[in-house]
């Protein structure tokens, strides 16, 4: 059997079709090893472990060498476990996160099954109604995977999209001829987005985070231009998150076991900005008197406010590990820059919705 | 002070007119006290409630065509403080001198933001 990464991680969520000779499973399990180290943090895959009650501690080559591959070696864990953790990974954190609304009823009619497997056929898109097909490097950005969260009903309809970015390396400078020149090199490598409609009447739009950005306009634009077919724009406004911002600011004392807070800058409306920011990064503003600096413009000025927020949703008996959370950019905007397990996202998710309240 | 150009307005987005009579109220507002303001388009979209970005976008463009608001182009300091205000996006230079740490700095689009002034 001839090896094809596509075979590898092409039908998520069920199991291989085919069980792979024992070369090619050591060949397969090594990219599959190489793909999760890219594609999620070390915590991810411990928290993996540690749930099915194996031993979880190390360094990234101690976790592979000593954990995964003996495991996966003895049939402790399976090569499909290990192909959904990485499906799921992908798909969670490293992000920008966009929320919008729409009318409940009109996020129910989307999320039809019928009608949406009939605009698959339409585009021809009709094999991701058996299943995902996830391209390693995608030509264009193309959508890869169509799927619903159910229970009695289905309560999230999710749409993923993978595309090729260029990362881009400075090397060296040099100058020549009374010019200066930077030398980059260009690598082509994977990112994933993500449109997750509730059937609430919400819609995240998750793009994977750039290197060399924080404006993601034209991103969130082509991308609701892609799954435009499915959800269309006119349906959704944006969800401003400064409910969000102002509440966990003014409540951050009382939460101190819940957040912590770097940075939270403060505008008023003649574009004055006060900037409060910890000393070290594992500090909190909490109960600070930068922090109540901060309050002090907010008080004296009506019109004023929380315009950026850097924090962190600490570790609780809800949370596996601590997340970073940065509150600025768009309205309706909020980064996750490290990767994290799809339950540490949909807390953060909920929180972050439940203070937008 | 009370424009006509603002019955112009509604009559271009009957169906934001709570919007555009939240800026109304918002420039009167502005108007009727001293100093300088301007906001950011974040904050608009909070104050005015429009029914998606893609609109507030049309109306704030009409009202500064309409001179009812200025436009500016304002680039940031690494210090967090603006540098420089400009009418166009093309008459952003490639280098600036940032006052705020003494010395010329080149100009990236992440330092640059968009701000509507209300005249006074």
């Amino acid at each position: 059997m001839s090896f094809n990464i596509v075979n590898i991680i092409g039908h998520i969520r069920r199991p291989l079709k085919t069980r792979p000779m024992p070369d090619d499973r050591e060949n397969q399990t090594l990219i599959v090893l190489d793909l999760l180290q890219e594609a999620t943090s070390k915590e991810v895959v411990q928290d993996f472990l540690r749930k099915k009650g194996l031993h979880f501690s190390g360094t990234w080559p101690e976790l592979r060498e000593k954990r995964l591959i003996p495991y996966l070696n003895d049939y402790t864990i399976s090569l499909d476990e290990l192909v959904n953790l990485l499906s799921s990974a992908e798909e969670n954190g490293d992000q920008h996160i966009f929320l919008f609304h729409c009318r409940p009823g009109d996020a129910v009619a989307m999320m039809d099954r019928a009608d949406t497997q009939a605009t698959l056929r339409a585009g021809g898109l009709e094999h991701l109604i058996e299943g995902a097909d996830m391209g390693r490097m995608p030509a264009t950005p193309t959508i890869v995977d169509v799927r619903w969260d159910s229970a009695d009903v289905d309560l999230a309809m999710v749409i993923k999209v993978a595309e090729v970015r260029t990362k881009r390396t400075l090397e060296r400078e040099r100058s020549m001829h009374g010019k200066h020149v930077k030398i980059y090199s260009d690598k082509q490598v994977r990112a994933v987005n993500v449109a997750k409609l509730h059937r609430a009447g919400f819609l995240e739009l998750r793009i994977q985070s750039r290197d060399n950005t924080t404006k993601y306009d034209g991103d969130v634009v082509h991308f609701m231009r892609l799954i435009n077919q499915f959800f269309p724009t006119t349906r959704f406004g944006e969800t401003s998150l400064s409910k969000a911002k102002d509440t966990m600011w003014a409540r951050r004392d009382e939460l101190r076991d819940l957040i912590r807070y770097t940075d939270a800058s403060v505008i008023d409306e003649q574009g004055n900005r006060i900037r409060a920011a910890t000393g070290s990064d594992t500090s909190n503003l909490s109960d600070s008197a930068a922090g109540k600096s901060v309050d002090y413009m907010l008080q004296e000025d009506a019109n004023a406010y929380c315009s950026d927020s850097n924090l962190w949703f600490l570790k609780s008996d809800e949370l596996a590990n601590p997340v970073h959370v940065l509150l600025n950019g768009a309205s309706n905007e909020f980064a996750i820059p490290r990767k994290c397990s799809a339950a540490d996202y949909d807390y953060v998710l909920t929180q972050i919705r439940h203070f937008n309240r | 002070m009370y424009s006509p150009k603002f019955d112009t307005l509604i009559d271009e987005f009957p169906e934001e007119s709570a919007a555009v009579s939240r800026l109304l109220e918002l420039v009167r507002d502005g108007e009727s006290r001293p100093g300088r303001k301007e906001y950011l388009p974040n904050r608009l979209y909070d104050v005015l409630q429009p029914s998606n970005y893609r609109v507030l976008v049309q109306i704030l463009s009409s009202a500064a065509e309409k001179g009812l608001l200025k436009r500016s182009f304002r680039v940031l300091s690494s210090t967090g403080g603006g540098i420089g205000d400009f009418d166009s996006i093309l008459d952003i230079p490639l280098e600036i001198y940032d006052s705020r740490i003494g010395r010329s700095v080149e100009v990236s689009q992440q330092e640059i933001e968009l701000i509507f002034v209300i005249k006074q």
